[in-house]
């Protein structure tokens, strides 16, 4: 199995606070991994770092066996857009139709070369995307079952519905690795619960790898192959979730 | 019965604070001082006032108001519509490109665009803090007398209000969506137009109006200084002391600006209604 993402021994500070203090891992393809710990463990901090949007202070990141420190901008586009995003919320822009926001998940892949500078322009809202996006589009959100919604205000959806449509936007960069940062962190127990199977399913139908976090042990554990418990910075279970004690990880992370 | 002691009135109050109050006070004084301002002389002036009432009342008496002047008035107040229409809608578009770059971590995010994101902001500044009768004195020096001096005045004072009022409505754009969009590896170019400009929308919209608001009151007195539209009739109505003719055109303003402003009052409601 190949790595598609390895961490070596990163840190990260902020300002005096350490908020990472050595953290190594690494991804095979295929897998998923479940993030746990409490709150300023580091979890969502470790995520922005593998997605270079902070940055870290010491140690290596490589995605796609490719180090994403020093890369040039274009190189980072190229490497990010093979990995689809999911936050906690506000991920979609309020005003457009949901196809549009979906659309957008094209944008990524869209930078490579300069004569897609131009149909990149395309991508901005459904009205003007070309219809093999516009089709693509729809065949996501088929995907998480939101076909009939697709002209519908994205800020007049729901939570659930939401993410669901975030997934969807992920799945349009067809993407070889899904990050979700606390994913059903602001949906009830019903639609969390919805959008976490959502993901795993997905995920073992595409052969895409998944990382996520969450506050819910029964989400890290079903949701995933394997788990990685955090604790001020530093990872302190690293197990297949299949030979975890529920018990004494809810005594001590939940 | 009662516990707590009742505060005593100045007791916390900073000494700042009074000091402050006592500034604005010395200052007030010093200013009323220097503007001249007496209710007296403005009250002995009133012979002045009722000269004119009297023979601006009614509006056409005593130079019969014949209908070629009436269309004369008439094509100048709808000079002066065109020239605020097309003087805001090039201030707007090039307002919004300057917007782009004077706004914050928006278009580039190096050191080296700071330098850039400053220099368009004291662009933007210069020409907004330069007064719209200033840049129609200095159009109509340099492309003469008529409407399209005005034409550019106006575009300059919308490109002055539009880009700053622009640039801080796309700050202001929550930007956790861009940053979804740049994480799955858009360009920062696409992201701008894909997610910040859609958000910030209808504050664009809102500030657009208020723009060809402004425009339409200034246009009227751009005429003044030569650059066209229905403030050069009032004008030269007010220096011939035609001042029942002169009523006309002040009446004819006055609707002009009413049915502008009604407008777009009734237009900014409209769009915001579809916002929560």
């Amino acid at each position: 199995m190949v790595a598609i993402v390895t961490a070596e021994d990163i840190a990260m500070r902020y300002g005096t606070m350490s908020i990472l203090k050595g953290v190594s891992f690494a991804l095979e393809a295929g897998e998923s991994l479940s993030l746990i710990g409490s709150n300023g463990a580091g979890k969502s901090t470790l995520i922005r770092c593998l997605l270079s949007l902070e940055p870290i202070t010491a140690g290596r990141i490589s995605l796609f066996g490719r180090e994403i420190q020093n890369l040039k901008p274009s190189e980072l586009r190229s490497s990010r857009c093979r990995v689809g995003v999911v936050f906690q919320e506000h991920n979609l822009v309020p005003r457009l139709s949901v196809l549009s926001n979906v659309v957008h998940g094209a944008l990524g892949r869209n930078t490579q070369t300069f004569g897609s500078m131009i149909s990149g322009i395309t991508l901005w809202s459904h009205i003007i995307a070309g219809s093999a996006h516009r089709e693509r589009a729809m065949e996501c959100l088929e995907r998480v079952n939101l076909a009939d919604l697709a002209h519908r205000r994205a800020d007049t959806l729901s939570g659930g519905q939401s993410q669901r449509v975030a997934i969807a936007r992920a799945l349009m960069q067809e993407p070889d690795l899904i990050i979700a940062d606390e994913p059903a962190a602001s949906l009830d127990p019903i639609a969390g619960e919805e959008v976490m199977g959502l993901f795993s399913e997905l995920c073992r139908e595409a052969g895409v790898s998944l990382i996520f976090s969450t506050h819910n042990i029964s989400h890290a554990v079903d949701f995933a192959d394997r788990m990685m418990a955090m604790k001020s910075g530093k990872i302190s279970i690293d197990c297949p979730t299949g030979s975890v004690d529920l018990q004494a990880l809810k005594a001590e992370y939940a | 019965m009662r516990r707590a002691a009742v505060p005593p009135r100045f007791g916390n109050r900073p000494i700042s604070g009074i000091l402050a109050i006592i500034l604005f006070l010395l200052v007030s004084a010093w200013c009323f001082d220097g503007s001249g301002f007496s209710i007296t002389q403005l009250l002995g002036s009133s012979e002045y006032l009722l000269r004119f009432l009297r023979e601006a009342f009614p509006p056409i008496d005593e130079h019969r108001l014949t209908f070629d002047q009436f269309h004369r008035y008439w094509l100048a107040l709808i000079e002066t519509f065109q020239m605020a229409f097309v003087g805001t809608l090039l201030g707007l578009v090039i307002g919004f490109i300057l917007a782009l770059f004077a706004s914050r971590g928006l278009m580039f995010e190096s050191r080296r665009s700071n330098l850039l994101q400053w220099s368009v902001k004291m662009l933007i500044s210069l020409f907004r803090t330069v007064p719209d009768l200033v840049w129609a004195i200095i159009f109509v020096m340099v492309v003469g007398l008529g409407a399209f001096a005005g034409t550019l005045t106006i575009m300059v004072d919308t490109i002055g209000f539009c880009g700053r009022f622009f640039a801080e409505e796309m700050e202001d754009v929550d930007r956790s969506s861009a940053e979804a969009l740049s994480a799955s590896g858009a360009r920062r170019f696409d992201i701008v137009f894909a997610a910040v400009v859609p958000a910030a929308t209808p504050g664009l919209i809102t500030t657009s109006l208020f723009a060809f608001e402004k425009a339409i009151r200034s246009s009227v007195v751009l005429g003044l200084v030569g650059a066209g539209g229905i403030g050069l009739e009032l004008q030269s109505l007010m220096n011939w002391m035609a001042y029942d003719r002169a009523m006309v055109i002040i009446g004819m303003i006055f609707a002009l600006v009413l049915v502008v402003e009604q407008l777009s009052t009734y237009l900014r409601k409209l769009v915001m209604k579809n916002e929560r």
